[in-house]
């Protein structure tokens, strides 16, 4: 695993980077169309 | 072999790392809706009976829940792993929460809380340095209560233990005095605020600027206001983006003081510092304003990031260890309440004065 995170540099931050990126492009694609709050 | 009698670490499967965190974030979950149905609740009892009470948001109820439980019954190690992902929904948060605020806007309030952080960091710096000193503490823990009171909290301690080698002990220390302090200003700034008539603008600002952690900090916004809360977003990502110079100042000084080089190129240390999601932040930001999103998408990223912060502030008081703070012992955490005082003060008077000349 630690040879994974230095590989490809997986930190926290790139993992919230990468799912807010692909929240994003779900929301922008429709797929969720709304969402509550 | 000798190494082959040693006990091999038990490297856990991918199902189980996948699996371990999910009780934890369905707990998060269970006490952030807890804290939402407490507030409407209250809100309808209100509405039916015609009072006048003060509309208390579900974060501050969402992190008393927390600490209740943390601090009664405690929290069983099953949910340990999923609490700890409190942080990931933070920054997974404050990324989404870009699509809320477009480039102008960023660019304006930004170079605002940028001169407003350039001044606290300097004040907060050597006030700490100096009340450390005064009170006897050694060298590595004032320049730890330092840094964590400036910049951001337990990010920048733990940053900071690694560039002038401090003790374990010195950073718990810090760390504890910290947190400690952030869970008060949770309760005690939003009172200030209103005393003060205070402008939702303004006070997500002293927010962003006063309050340490970062999920305190954003905590602190929330419970004022919606508007708040963005503001203190964007006041302690410009305080997070300043970590890389304040923990290369103390390491360049603690390198001379042993008379030693400074091996690293500085511009590397820089980026290895560099909260990266700071960059997710501006680049939501920046598609945004090029009108990637449209209204109802806007809408609903902004949502997604009240849910992801909904199980950072749940997370919030479930780590909020009265007993082990208070173990800590009195002098770190009195030159850390003293400081955090002064620099709430500090930081308000900034404020205050900033809305008087840029009117907001």
């Amino acid at each position: 695993m630690t040879q994974i995170r230095k590989r490809f540099h997986f930190s926290l931050d790139a993992v919230a980077v990468w799912t807010a990126l692909a929240l994003a492009v779900i929301v922008r694609l429709g797929v969720i169309k709304r969402v509550p709050w | 072999m000798a190494t082959a009698a040693l006990p091999q670490p038990r490297l856990a499967s991918f199902p189980q790392r996948f699996f371990e965190p999910l009780p934890g974030i369905a707990l998060l979950a269970a006490i952030g809706l807890l804290g939402k149905f407490i507030e409407q609740r209250i809100a309808l009892y209100a509405k039916s009976h015609h009072l006048h009470l003060p509309n208390i948001e579900y974060v501050l109820w969402a992190i008393l829940i927390g600490v209740i439980v943390a601090n009664t019954v405690g929290v069983s190690k099953v949910f340990r792993a999923g609490i700890a992902t409190y942080d990931f929904w933070l920054k997974t948060g404050i990324v989404l929460l870009g699509a809320r605020f477009l480039v102008g806007d960023l660019a304006l309030m930004g170079s605002v809380s940028l001169v407003l952080v350039v001044i606290e960091l300097a004040l907060a710096i050597s006030f700490m340095t100096w009340l450390g000193r005064a009170f006897g503490l050694n060298r590595n823990l004032s320049a730890l209560l330092a840094v964590g009171s400036s910049v951001c909290g337990v990010s920048a301690i733990i940053a900071t233990q690694g560039a002038i080698e401090a003790d374990d002990e010195d950073a718990s220390f810090a760390i504890a005095a910290i947190l400690a302090l952030g869970a008060i200003a949770l309760f005690t700034f939003p009172l200030i605020g209103h005393a003060l008539g205070m402008s939702d603008h303004a006070f997500g600002l002293w927010s962003g600027l006063a309050v340490d952690n970062t999920a305190e900090a954003v905590a602190t916004g929330a419970i004022y206001s919606d508007t708040a809360q963005k503001f203190a977003v964007l006041a302690k990502t410009t305080r997070n983006a300043m970590i890389g110079f304040v923990v290369l100042g103390f390491a360049l000084r603690w390198a001379a003081s042993k008379a030693t080089e400074f091996k690293q190129s500085k511009g590397q240390f820089l980026w290895n510092k560099f909260p990266k999601f700071v960059l997710g932040f501006l680049l939501i930001s920046a598609l945004a304003s090029l009108h990637v999103f449209d209204k109802s998408q806007t809408a609903a990223l902004g949502n997604l990031s009240r849910w992801a912060f909904l199980l950072t502030f749940a997370g919030v008081g479930l780590r909020t260890d009265i007993r082990a703070m208070a173990k800590q012992g009195v002098r770190p955490f009195v030159v850390g309440a003293l400081g955090e005082v002064v620099i709430a003060t500090l930081t308000l008077g900034l404020v205050l004065s900033a809305t008087r000349v840029a009117h907001f």
